[in-house]
């Protein structure tokens, strides 16, 4: 039914056709969510940064001189608004900076090697144990490297794109990437985890 | 021990980015370098590891309502806007309803009010001090659409639990009532059948007396007749 594509959508709105930005929220909403909920895992938080992004993604969309560039704009977009949020979130502040330092007086947040104890050889592990490591995991890299893991595992951008979001020459992406994933392979080694392993137990 | 080649070739390759040649190119080393092929391994596993988590759906019900005639004329006629509650429908309404006003909240301060007993929403408008014909949305007027939003979606919630509070009482006095007549019919059949059984014992006892009736009656009779034969008969 929906075979416009965004630029379409996009001139049609321009031209004072509301449905067709309301056919862009909906294609883009859920994108959005998730890439918000991943950078920072909190569902409230995620909503309101997708609800502030469609406004202004609405109120701008008519300075947006190539519509070719609908996407990485709106990532851009939803990108800051993470980043001002996770600025000013004491909670998520906590999660990402002391969740992986041992603090006895802070149970919600084990630490590292508190799931290095979960996790020991013996214990069937679920790919919800999984989840968790993951979140864990990415939570500890530097945002910058973070940033770039995400869009390129999870909403499956192409550097050059994720390089035009981040305003950084490619290879700086890539470099980035690279090292994101070198130190996730590190944190998990450091927890004793056999990935190999994990999944021929799945 | 090291290889030559950047890491960029590697993630090129295993992110599908490598055409062509330099694929070819790529692979063919692959072969015989093993510190590529080890990473690319570990590369493979912490991907497949990522994939792992999933994030849920949500839905957001915003929708963006088209705006009709110039700024002015709509701060003219700036109405107060009453929604009714429509207890069929209240989640299906009341999503149109928050849309309706959306864009209206882009202009003008809002204050949302619930009227509980008459199950109405009020919103009254008034509008921003400064008027300017293109409407630039700066950061705090974001903040207050938003603020409003949520105190509508919140007011909307409660319409709904109350609505749902409302069909369970109901809900719960049909149950009751079901019960009472239950137990109304229960005990009449109980009255019922205790009257049959009464009615039965007192046949019985009545049957009984006229059996031992009969069974005196023809005792005497044979009395009668031992006696007038002469016969004496031990008690």
């Amino acid at each position: 039914m929906d075979k416009k594509n965004d630029v379409q959508l996009i001139n049609d709105f321009l031209q004072g056709d509301i449905g067709s930005f309301n056919r862009l929220v909906n294609r883009w909403q859920g994108k959005l969510y998730r890439f918000s909920y991943r950078y920072l895992q909190d569902e409230e938080e995620a909503k309101e940064v997708v609800q502030k992004a469609l406004i202004k993604i609405y109120k701008n969309l008519k300075k947006l001189k190539n519509p070719e560039k609908f996407s990485s704009w709106t990532y851009q977009i939803t990108l800051n608004l993470c980043r001002d949020t996770l600025k000013s979130s004491h909670k998520t502040r906590l999660i990402f900076e002391n969740s992986f330092s041992r603090s006895d007086n802070n149970e919600s947040n084990p630490g590292l090697d508190d799931i290095a104890d979960d996790y020991d050889s013996s214990r069937r592990v679920h790919k919800s144990d999984l989840q968790d490591i993951v979140k864990m995991t990415l939570a500890r890299l530097p945002e910058e490297q973070r940033v770039v893991i995400i869009m390129k595992e999870y909403d499956g951008f192409k550097f050059s794109e994720i390089a035009e979001i981040l305003n950084c020459p490619v290879n700086t992406a890539k470099a980035r990437m690279y090292y994101g994933l070198k130190r996730m392979q590190k944190i998990m080694k450091n927890l004793n985890i056999d990935m190999e392993v994990l999944f021929n137990e799945m | 021990m090291k290889c030559n080649l950047t890491e960029e070739k590697l993630l090129d390759y295993f992110y599908d980015e490598l055409t062509g040649k330099d694929r070819e190119e790529f692979e063919k080393h692959m072969e015989t370098c093993p510190v590529c092929a080890e990473e690319l391994k570990a590369l493979q596993l912490t991907s497949r590891t990522m994939q792992t988590w999933e994030v849920p759906e949500r839905k957001m019900n915003i929708i963006f309502v088209a705006e009709k005639g110039s700024l002015k004329e709509r701060i003219k006629d700036a109405p107060d806007v009453v929604i009714r509650f429509l207890a069929q429908k209240p989640v299906k309404s009341f999503v149109f309803s928050v849309a309706a006003v959306f864009l209206l909240l882009s202009f003008t301060n809002f204050n949302a009010r619930y009227d509980g007993e008459s199950g109405s929403i009020s919103l009254s408008s008034s509008v921003f001090g400064i008027l300017q014909e293109e409407p630039d949305i700066n950061e705090a007027m974001t903040q207050q659409i938003i603020q409003t939003q949520n105190q509508i979606l919140e007011l909307v919630n409660q319409i709904i639990i109350e609505y749902d509070q409302t069909r369970q009482e109901q809900t719960y006095s049909l149950v009751g009532q079901l019960l009472h007549e239950y137990n109304q019919s229960a005990q009449y059949q109980r009255v019922q059948d205790l009257q049959t059984m009464g009615l039965t014992l007192m046949q019985l006892q009545e049957l009984t007396n006229q059996n031992y009736q009969t069974i005196n009656n023809t005792r005497a009779i044979v009395y009668d007749v031992a006696q007038t034969a002469g016969i004496e008969i031990k008690r």
